[in-house]
């Protein structure tokens, strides 16, 4: 099944410059291993060594963070679009 | 590297400092005299505890205790020529950092005898460090194997009475603390090949704000620029 | 501090008093101040800390606290007795401290060394958070360009470590201003230093020069030009007080600055992983990025980034560079970060910061300081 990621303006000089990116997979973790295939070095960038998202770094599928769903298997179809947004946080 | 601190006082200490953190591997420590209440505001090694002690018995234990593989010899005595050439024999470098305007001279002298010797029988340091401060003023000169040497900046020391002291004109703690740790710093990066050997130049602080003056060798001066024929 | 006699007093500091210009007033008001020194853990930042430590109680600085376990071995009582160690051992209770106090924060950096300098002046009702002002100033040490290996090494930490002390004693005897940014470069083929002075700090003065139309240019001075965006920006910072507060500053297309407050996200980030967010909405915020997205999908680019410091000052802190600058590249590289120090509900200051590409770090745009009451 076709999913569109959409890809931050600091990721896309992965993705020569595409905005979206379109890949197969059935739920999150198989459609960010598919960008990572078509444009390595994308997974390092999202997720640290545990495979975990990384903390600067926000994984939507739909409208909700994955964190609030059910993260990497978070299941998708051809109408939920994932969005990688960068964090923007900090504290005193 | 082996260098000679002449002048234990807010120039001296916080050089001392600087060399040792940096990793110099002896000090010699030389100043005549004793640690007082007001020096503690600028020479900030020293304790409460120190108070008359001789500064450079106090300043080579503060040393140790902070660095306890440097070697320290210390000197408690007026210098005068002759007796900073042959303390100067068998050092890398010289700091200069008391308030006597002739001993600028002498440590300046020492390295230009020094470069000069062809001979090679004097074995004294060819780079030295002169600094100066008060109120919230100070500079530092380097003198190097092919530099100026401080007379062609200055011809010879004024009169004594003629030069204001931090006795009467004070001095901010901090102000000489950065001009001493600056000069070191100057020092041991001209000693480490690090800066251009053939310029010199007088770097002034003054009220904040830094400016350096480029100083060429003076062409009626002894030292003639550099080793001798 | 301990009261000293004035005989005490002319003995320790009678050099000092002796500068033209200093008031033995100003250097018995230095007794009240606390510095509480922190570092990065770097040897340089250690060594820096240490040595603007004794010069700063050497020159009167009263009270301490070493907000940062590896200064514990820092022992200024043997230079000054009556000096006063706030805080004890426990490197957390440095925040206690009530004010005047000054923060001096070391760090070893990709292109040399920093230091940043937070003052925090005592005015009426600490315990009330009734009102206090910082004033902000970074020190930037470049030593040359990294990809040439240029490093801060032992050699340059005594330098800035005394010069931080002077910047530091020499504002407060009211000798010399304190800049928003020192610029220092001690390049390596160049045996001495040059140092150029950025924005120099007038802080209040300058937000009252600021409206009568008098601006530097700066997202800042614009953001204070544009009254309906500001005042949305302080609204929301009181009403989501004691919690940090945050959103964002766009462009409409007529050129103008819109603010767009956002909720503070943080609490439901804490709730479900409190491992990877430790800190809950009280000292952190995580805005909603997606609301950003939107506005600049509809043409709206983002320009600002704001958030609070609860009863804390408007400085840029280690966690907010973090999060700005995930492993030192910016997310947002032209977008300012406006930092809005809240106290008892009220903006006190506010300070505005951009990353600066040539030293690799966020500094203060000129206009930041305390609000006029």
């Amino acid at each position: 099944m076709s999913i569109r990621i959409k890809i931050p303006t600091p990721l896309r000089k992965f993705t020569a410059n595409k905005d979206v990116v379109e890949v197969e997979g059935s739920n999150v973790g198989e459609a960010l291993r598919a960008l990572d295939a078509a444009h390595p070095g994308m997974w390092a960038k999202i997720c640290d060594d545990n495979g975990k998202v990384r903390r600067f770094i926000n994984v939507y599928a739909g409208d909700d963070d994955i964190r609030f769903l059910e993260g990497m298997a978070t299941p998708v179809d051809a109408k939920t679009e994932i969005s990688i947004i960068p964090a923007i946080a900090g504290g005193c | 590297m082996k260098i000679a601190i002449f002048g234990c006082g807010g120039l001296g200490v916080p050089a001392a400092w600087t060399l040792a953190a940096a990793g110099a591997s002896e000090l010699l420590l030389v100043d005549p005299d004793h640690v007082e209440r007001s020096n503690l505001h600028r020479q900030v090694l020293y304790r409460e505890a120190d108070l008359g002690r001789p500064k450079a018995q106090a300043l080579a234990e503060a040393l140790q205790r902070r660095f306890p593989t440097l070697r320290v010899q210390t000197l408690q005595a007026q210098m005068d020529a002759d007796s900073v050439r042959s303390a100067l024999r068998g050092y890398d470098a010289g700091f200069e950092g008391t308030d006597d305007a002739a001993m600028k001279f002498h440590v300046s002298d020492a390295v230009i005898a020094a470069r000069t010797d062809t001979a090679g029988r004097d074995a004294g340091a060819r780079l030295a460090c002169i600094a100066a401060a008060i109120g919230r003023r100070g500079q530092h000169f380097v003198v190097g194997p092919q530099t100026a040497c401080y007379r062609c900046l200055f011809e010879a020391p004024p009169p004594p009475e003629s030069v204001a002291s931090c006795r009467i004109a004070g001095v901010i703690g901090p102000v000489v603390g950065e001009v001493g740790a600056r000069a070191a710093r100057a020092l041991w990066r001209a000693l480490h090949g690090r800066a251009e050997p053939a310029r010199s130049a007088l770097v002034r602080l003054d009220a904040g704000r830094y400016d350096r003056i480029a100083v060429d060798v003076a062409q009626d001066c002894s030292c003639r620029g550099g080793p001798g024929e | 501090m301990t009261t000293r006699d004035p005989i005490a007093l002319l003995e320790r500091y009678g050099r000092q008093l002796l500068v033209e210009g200093v008031e033995p007033a100003r250097q018995v008001a230095l007794g009240d101040w606390c510095l509480a020194v922190a570092t990065d853990g770097s040897d340089v930042a250690r060594l820096a800390a240490d040595v603007a430590l004794r010069y700063a109680v050497g020159a009167g600085i009263g009270r301490y606290c070493l907000a940062d376990a590896a200064l514990a071995d820092s022992n200024p009582e043997d230079l000054d007795p009556a000096v006063e160690r706030i805080g004890g051992a426990d490197p957390s209770a440095a925040g206690l401290a009530r004010p005047p106090v000054a923060h001096l924060y070391f760090a070893r950096r990709r292109y040399g060394a920093s230091v940043d300098l937070l003052l925090t002046e005592h005015d009426d009702g600490w315990e009330q958070g009734a009102g206090h002002d910082a004033v902000v100033s970074t020190v930037v040490l470049e030593l040359g360009d990294p990809q040439d290996g240029a490093q801060a090494g032992p050699e340059d930490a005594p330098g800035l470590g005394t010069l931080a002390a002077r910047l530091l004693v020499c504002h407060l005897l009211g000798l010399e201003p304190l800049p928003a940014v020192l610029h220092l470069r001690w390049p390596d083929d160049d045996a001495d230093p040059e140092v150029h002075v950025r924005a120099p700090s007038e802080s209040g003065a300058e937000v009252a020069d600021l409206a009568d139309g008098a601006a530097p240019p700066g997202l800042l001075a614009e953001l204070q030009r544009t009254p309906a965006a500001l005042d949305a920006i302080l609204a929301h910072a009181s009403a989501d007080y004691p919690n940090e507060a945050c959103g964002f500053v766009v462009r409409d297309a007529d050129g103008s600055l819109r603010a767009v407050p956002t909720r503070n996200l943080q609490d439901r980030y804490h709730a479900i992983d409190p491992e990877t967010y430790p800190r809950t909405s009280r000292t952190a915020f995580k805005l909603d990025e997606r609301v950003i997205v939107r506005e600049e999908e509809a043409g709206h680019p983002l320009q600002i980034i704001f958030h609070t410091h609860c009863e804390a000052g408007a400085y840029f802190s280690a966690e907010d560079a973090r999060a700005a600058a995930p492993g030192g590249e910016p997310i947002f590289p032209d977008a300012g970060h406006l930092v809005l120090s809240v106290m008892g509900g009220v903006v006190r200051a506010l300070a505005l910061f951009r990353f600066d590409a040539v030293s690799g770090r966020f500094v203060p745009e000129l206009g930041g300081g305390p609000l006029p009451r």
